[in-house]
């Protein structure tokens, strides 16, 4: 054999094992995209689809009957700008999103700190605080209609009962607007407490026993230790009840169906009217879109405070 | 089995972490792979069970080529250092799972593993579940796991730093009494040198992503083959000082103090060298302390002692040098005393300026 | 020094009386609503009606749940067929989820592939959760349409199945974190290939993270009222949420089939939430923070 067919032989033959080797290593490294490919799929068909059908539907005429009739540019955007609802509905829920959150936030990391301790009493007062979150808020929603009537509520009756004027929670744009936070407050206080707590429960000791040994204050401790170290967790519960405020549908649903007037017309609630009642399909899909660039603006933002609390140490 | 590794080399993304290795594993041999954490030698482990695939190379098994093999068609076992008992089966189904997925009846199963925990001495703890024992009884399980079979080779991952130090040394003597009996080509990693050293048919160091010298650990003490390998090896570390060959007055300058050659020793040295930087290697053991002035004897200072009971830990400044002795317990010293050193030539090991591998 | 001792031994008593008391009162204040919801269940209308609120029914009755006419319970009701198909569309879908959500979990949580680079697939698939429902569900609604899907289970059970996806995927990955990856490494040096690895030594040590997370889904599934009332519209085909909304128009001032609906539409969850306590932060955070 010469030795150029020698050098033949060679080379093929490694030309083979690449080929046998890209083979497996296909094999090998393909099936973390089999298993996602399910997910991923059934994802981009239920979101993608949606929202870039819905792009579509937002530059579309509707008529009465809910049928597209033919293209309507930016017609619609610029209704829903132009919509005195819209930036009403807008401030609503802007205005609904902060109190409730601010007033869930505080109430939760001070529930949290309270139960904090580990006894017996302490881990059934748990389960008990947790309740109202694991409930339909469409139930929720019943119940507190029931209290607050006006004429038969039990909360009227214990106000009159103790001297106080009857109050028309429901039917007065005021206390309407009051009555949808405080429900949010009773049923999602919770988890803001929640979070709190295996916030709580995670921190490290030793902090805690330089300070006491250092002679601050319980005071001093909560603020200087406590809430520093609980930042990022507190941060992730800002977020997630930021994002559930925003979009908060069934309480109004329930208890005022936007009323009285529009006082309780949060945005998702006006879209809701726009396409269900109006059969303005195109004036709800321009509207929503400008709702999502503001939910994730918002949610860029304090993403970006996360990262940067985690970067700076957090815990 | 005879192992191989041929010119692999493996990147996690920019990394480099093991960079043409070329090793050979010996049929029936126990071989340790040695290094500080992060020099490749776990990496070179889980490939070589298939974890891992290496970026490019080729690996063997019996000179079977095995690089895109699935771990389970190596036929291999490994032990863990976490162990990684699964903790829903009981010590039993632990240790027969192996035989268990080979589909090996039952009764065999059964006598395997009688067999196999009498030799590990877990007999009475066969029904137990892995969070009912203790480390060194956890250790002894995945042992067993890995020894019920007789594997091509035997894999070993730091098996033995979670253990406390008495039940270290003793295990370390149990492991290597079980490969002598059972002679299974075994790799072994560690970043315990005294493990190495006393476990090893031959060790590998590694550092860096390079093999730094494979050799018996005997040859690997006395003749390392660069600095690396030298300062690494052996506790307390080698002493290594850096001087110059001077041709002039035939001798080497460290500074504050030279050491003279003969005509032949500086000829070897010229020849050899990249320039005429040196470093000096000399373990502890073999630097002798004096009190008084000797022949050619380099003048210094004590600076601190630590006793140990049979022997003396003394470190020296001499010039601008630190070097550590061992000394006798009987001889009196005291920190700051002025002592004089003489090394035992025969005992110098010379590392080149700037390779920093071994001159001679 | 003794001295100091009591006074501090008394201001710790004092403290403990202070908190005891106040979470006292919150509970009371979380568990008042639903107390008032079942015994109203159990009072008559007149009694509801009447100028008194009583606080424990004065004619305790069960007609809002047996009353063949009234009863929620009853055939006449249309309150047993919602019960029923919230029943079909919680667990078919909540099984498609862990099934599918598992899988992709698993590989989030294992493999390193470029596509997931800074968990960037990760994140992708979370938005996905974050979207608000109203600004899909007009177009899901007009997509159901085209497909002659609306008013079935079937629409149900894919916009549940997509839509809490994430959430499995998030919560499933977590769980799956939590596992050494040296035991399925074990098992593969032992003789098992991956999968097999992953179905005989993973999925059996994640079995209580597969319990909390499918309780999770359900609960989701249960209460969920938006998609609901806009993908169904036939009383034989939907869920508690819209159904019990339904009664609200239909029997406005029948507060008592209304508390009784409630109250039995809240029985499951409250028991299945007892359950998973344990994992409820993890559940609720997807992951974020670990409880």
């Amino acid at each position: 054999m010469s030795k150029e067919s020698l050098a033949d032989t060679s080379t093929s033959s490694s030309v083979q094992l690449r080929n046998n080797k890209n083979k497996r290593f296909f094999k090998k490294n393909l099936l973390p995209y089999w298993l996602l490919l399910p997910t991923i799929s059934i994802l981009a068909v239920l979101t993608i689809f949606p929202l870039a059908y819905s792009i579509y539907v937002s530059f579309q005429r509707f008529n009465t009957f809910g049928e597209a009739v033919g293209f309507h540019g930016v017609n619609n955007y610029a209704d829903v700008i132009s919509s005195i609802t819209f930036w009403n509905s807008l401030g609503i829920t802007l205005l609904y999103t902060a109190g409730v959150v601010a007033v869930e936030m505080v109430l939760g990391l001070a529930l949290a700190l309270m139960v904090s301790k580990e006894n017996k009493v302490m881990s059934y007062l748990r389960w008990i605080l947790i309740i109202p979150m694991m409930l339909s808020p469409l139930v929720v929603g019943i119940v507190f209609r029931l209290m607050l009537n006006a004429d038969f509520g039990i909360v009227n009756y214990m106000l009159t009962s103790i001297g106080l004027p009857a109050v028309d929670f429901l039917g007065n744009s005021l206390t309407a607007f009051l009555s949808i936070m405080l429900v949010d407050v009773w049923q999602w206080t919770p988890m803001c407490f929640l979070i709190a707590l295996a916030g709580l429960q995670s921190l490290p000791q030793d902090p805690y026993e330089a300070a006491r040994l250092d002679g601050a204050s319980k005071w001093q401790i909560l603020r200087d230790i406590t809430i520093p170290l609980l930042k990022p967790v507190l941060i992730v519960a800002l977020v997630i009840r930021t994002m559930d405020a925003l979009r908060m549908f069934d309480q109004v649903f329930v208890l005022t169906q936007g009323g009285p007037g529009r006082a309780t017309e949060v945005i998702s609630f006006l879209m809701y009217r726009a396409a269900m009642r109006f059969s303005d399909f195109g004036f709800a899909t321009a509207g929503l879109f400008m709702v999502l660039v503001v939910t994730i603006l918002l949610s860029l933002i304090m993403i970006k405070l996360l990262n940067r609390t985690e970067k700076t140490g957090g815990y | 089995m005879q192992v191989r590794y041929e010119n692999i080399n493996k990147k996690f993304g920019n990394v480099h972490v093991l960079k043409n290795l070329h090793l050979t594993v010996n049929d029936g041999e126990f071989l340790v792979l040695l290094g500080p954490s992060g020099c490749g030698k776990s990496t070179a482990l889980r490939m070589l069970a298939g974890l891992e695939n290496p970026t490019s190379g080729e690996i063997y098994i019996g000179g079977q080529p095995v690089t895109d093999m699935d771990p389970k068609d190596r036929d291999i076992s490994m032990v863990f250092q976490s162990y990684a008992l699964y903790p829903h089966m009981s010590v039993f189904e632990n240790i027969t799972y192996p035989l268990k997925i080979r589909k090996v009846p039952k009764a065999e199963r059964k006598k395997k593993a009688d067999d196999i925990a009498e030799i590990l001495e877990i007999g009475d703890l066969l029904k137990r579940k892995p969070k009912e024992l203790s480390g060194g009884q956890r250790q002894r399980v995945a042992l067993g796991r890995s020894l019920i079979r007789q594997p091509n080779v035997f894999l070993m991952d730091e098996p033995l730093s979670n253990l406390d130090a008495k039940l270290r040394v003793h295990m370390r003597g149990e492991i290597k009494r079980l490969h002598s009996e059972l002679g299974i080509t075994s790799v072994y990693v560690t970043h315990d040198q005294t493990e190495a050293m006393t476990m090893a048919d031959r060790i590998a160091i590694m550092e860096g992503g390079h093999l730094q010298q494979l050799a018996s650990p005997d040859e690997i003490y006395h003749q390392p083959a660069n600095r690396y390998v030298g300062g690494f090896i052996g506790s307390p570390a080698m002493n290594s000082v850096k001087g110059r060959l001077n041709v002039k007055t035939a001798s080497l300058d460290f500074g504050t103090f030279t050491i003279p050659i003969d005509q032949e020793w500086q000829e070897i040295l010229e020849k050899r060298l990249s320039g005429q930087d040196i470093y000096l290697g000399i373990r502890p053991e073999n630097v002798r302390v004096a009190t008084k002035p000797a022949e050619n004897s380099i003048k210094g200072e004590v600076y601190v002692v630590e006793p140990l009971g049979k022997e003396v830990i003394t470190i020296i400044r001499a010039g601008g040098h630190t070097i550590v002795a061992i000394v006798e317990p009987d001889l009196p010293l005291k920190m700051n005393q002025k002592v004089w050193l003489t090394f035992d030539e025969q005992k110098l090991h010379m590392f080149d300026g700037k390779t920093e591998e071994k001159v001679v | 020094m003794p001295q100091a001792k009591t006074g501090m031994k008394a201001r710790r008593i004092r403290e403990d009386a202070l908190r005891y008391g106040m979470l006292f009162f919150i509970c009371l204040v979380v568990l008042f609503p639903l107390y008032w919801m079942v015994i109203t269940s159990f009072k008559t209308q007149r009694e509801l009606f009447s100028g008194t609120q009583t606080f424990f029914p004065s004619n305790f009755t069960l007609t809002y749940y047996l009353d063949p006419l009234e009863g929620v319970l009853s055939t006449n009701s249309p309150f047993l067929g919602f019960f029923f198909n919230s029943m079909i569309v919680s667990f078919f879908s909540t099984m498609f989820c862990l099934i599918i959500g598992s899988l992709a979990a698993y590989s989030l949580a294992r493999f390193e592939i470029k596509l997931n680079k800074n968990d960037r697939l990760s994140f992708f698939i979370l938005t996905a959760r974050m979207l608000p429902p109203i600004v899909i569900i007009v177009p899901m609604y007009l997509i159901m349409q085209q497909l002659g899907l609306l008013n079935t289970h079937w629409a149900m059970l894919i916009v549940y199945t997509g839509f809490n996806l994430p959430f499995v995927v998030w919560m499933m990955k977590a769980f799956f974190q939590e596992i050494p990856t040296e035991l399925e490494e074990s098992a593969m040096v032992d003789g098992d290939s991956r999968m097999k690895a992953f179905y005989k030594i993973i999925l059996p040590l994640v079995g209580p993270g597969l319990v909390a997370t499918s309780i999770f889904t359900i609960i989701l599934t249960w209460n969920e009222f938006l998609f609901a009332m806009f993908l169904l519209n036939s009383a034989d085909m939907m869920t508690l949420p819209p159904g019990i909304a339904n009664f609200i128009t239909q029997y406005e001032t029948n507060w008592g089939s209304l508390t009784a609906a409630a109250t039995l539409a809240v029985i499951p969850v409250v028991i299945f939430s007892f359950f998973v306590q344990k994992h409820l932060v993890k559940g609720m955070t997807l992951g974020a923070v670990k409880g």
